[in-house]
């Protein structure tokens, strides 16, 4: 009888770190909520599953997750590219740093949205100026992480290079990099995050397509179940970047200090 | 350590003269206490001749460290300059080699044992064989044969600075600058190292400039012991030579004497 308790005891504890507890738990309260209010404003999960599947059935689903996400990563990808090196390049030169830092410690309270008007005007209503605008949520957020790394090496790990005969370009690249490979990583997760965000609203204000555009007009076809569709899709495909990259980052990153961080909400 | 002392390690004709010779070296850091600046070392003058074990012995906080980083080339003298075989020291370089105090923060984490004494041939482009060979030679030399693809944070303390000591050697470099490096870890792993370390100089007939706050730990090793003054103003303040043949015993009367005499300097000692 112990032993039986004891077993069910470990089966229920998996349940709940596996996090299946808990989504049975929300959809439990969103199923017995949903019947307080008007069916068309609060649609219950089983609605909001077939309501889904007429999206998925005709391709329109697809469609936007693919073209969200080819906004989101384009505009991340190039926004990294253009971050790590100027952080490391500003974090190494001193005067390059006292040069910027005023002008970083403005603009890292100004959301990248706030440009999407400017964008729109500057780049056209295209593709381009959301690129640019995920680029630009991105790259600070990459910046700020790799400049952070770069000053929090121990000098004497640069010492050290210096005196087995390494050039200041050899130190760069064997020895900075290296050293700042977790603190970039971060940066490249948390920039992933306000990618998302910008996207989303940038789609619902200036776009014909993708996920944020979905949720702001199923309104007007007065489809609120689509609109927890596309909540839902937006929280899933988050997820699963974020774990692809937590899992590249512990498997192929490891020698440097990248962990798979456990953090609040996200199981481990 | 029969080297003549007109031909460095290397082999290389070199000018007649001691190996390190710092000329009135003064340091300072810029203004202290808001109305004058104070000199962190005064008027340094020092020659190491080639095959010295010369130790650096003070007080903490007298700027021991401060005068290693400019024999090494790290930091820049206020005024006067450092030579090594003649040549003025302008900035780090690999005829010098570092053994630093902090193991961890000198060790590359990322690489391995053999990565991280392959890391300077590596640097100087030598070729993969040559760089495996030489790594392999020191790295058998400070006993670290059988822990060769592990990384730093898989040794213990004593195999961090073996690690270093091998790293630097790597490089062959005339002169092992080393800054307490033994002054982290336990008794026990201590007089181990002390004793390879005093092998590795008669093997490799390096000049070795050795930092430390441990009289004991001079007199052990010391050919030569500098003692300092504490700073500001900081100087060398006298010279011993050590006339005792090697291995030392810590226990026989000459130890003992010398030992209280260096201990009288910190006790009574004028300016220290």
């Amino acid at each position: 009888m112990n032993k039986v308790t004891a077993k069910l005891y470990k089966a229920f504890r998996y349940l709940v770190k596996s996090g299946i507890v808990t989504w049975l738990l929300v959809i439990l309260i969103w199923f017995y909520a949903s019947h307080f209010y008007l069916e068309n404003f609060f649609p219950d999960p089983v609605k909001t599953v077939t309501g889904g599947w007429e999206i998925i059935a005709n391709g329109k689903l697809w469609e936007y997750i693919l073209i969200s996400s080819y906004r989101v990563f384009s505009g991340w990808f190039l926004g990294f590219i253009l971050a790590v090196p100027l952080g490391i390049l500003i974090g190494r030169i001193n005067f390059l740093r006292e040069l910027v830092e005023p002008f970083v410690n403005f603009f890292r309270f100004v959301p990248a949205i706030a440009f999407l008007t400017l964008f729109l005007m500057w780049f056209g209503v295209g593709e381009r100026s959301k690129i640019i605008l995920i680029m630009y949520s991105t790259w600070f957020t990459v910046l700020i992480n790799t400049l952070t790394g770069v000053m929090s090496i121990n000098p004497t790990k640069i010492y050290a290079a210096r005196t087995l005969g390494a050039s200041e370009w050899q130190i760069i690249y064997s020895i900075v990099l290296p050293s700042v490979t977790p603190y970039i990583f971060t940066g490249a997760r948390l920039g992933l995050g306000n990618a998302f965000t910008s996207i989303v609203t940038a789609e619902m204000l200036a776009a014909k397509s993708g996920i944020g555009y979905m949720i702001y007009t199923s309104r007007l076809y007065f489809r609120i179940d689509w609109i927890f569709v596309g909540i839902i899709t937006l929280g899933l495909m988050g997820y699963f970047s974020d774990k692809i990259m937590r899992v590249i980052g512990a498997t192929l990153l490891k020698r440097y200090g990248v962990k798979e961080q456990i953090k609040f909400g996200q199981e481990g | 350590m029969a080297q003549s002392i007109a031909v460095n390690l290397a082999g290389a004709a070199v000018p007649p003269g001691p190996a390190v010779s710092c000329r009135h070296i003064s340091k300072n850091y810029g203004i202290l206490d808001g109305e004058h600046s104070a000199d962190i070392l005064k008027d340094v003058n020092l020659d190491i001749e080639e095959g010295d074990f010369r130790i650096l012995i003070g007080k903490s906080g007298c700027g021991k460290s401060t005068l290693l980083n400019i024999l090494a080339g790290l930091s820049r003298p206020t005024k006067g300059e450092v030579l090594v075989y003649g040549n003025k020291v302008r900035k780090a370089g690999k005829n010098r080699g570092v053994i630093f105090q902090n193991a961890d923060a000198a060790l590359f984490p990322w690489k391995t044992v053999r990565g991280n004494v392959e890391y300077g041939l590596k640097m100087q482009k030598t070729e993969k064989k040559k760089r495996r060979e030489t790594a392999e030679k020191y790295i058998e030399l400070v006993g670290l044969k059988d822990h060769a693809d592990k990384y730093p944070d898989e040794l213990s303390g004593g195999m961090k600075q073996r690690l270093q000591i091998a790293r630097a050697l790597a490089g062959n470099p005339d002169i092992l600058i080393m800054d307490e490096p033994f002054g982290a870890l336990d008794a026990h792993t201590r007089r181990i190292l002390q004793s390879e370390l005093l092998h590795i100089w008669k093997e490799t007939g390096k000049t070795i400039i050795f930092v430390t706050h441990d009289i004991s730990e001079a007199i052990l090793l010391g050919k030569n012991i500098s003692i300092m003054s504490m700073s500001p103003n900081a100087t060398i303040y006298q010279n011993y030579e050590v006339d005792l043949s090697y291995p030392r015993n810590d226990r026989s009367r000459e130890f003992l004497d010398l030992r209280d005499r260096v201990q009288a300097h910190f006790d009574y000692g004028a300016g220290i």
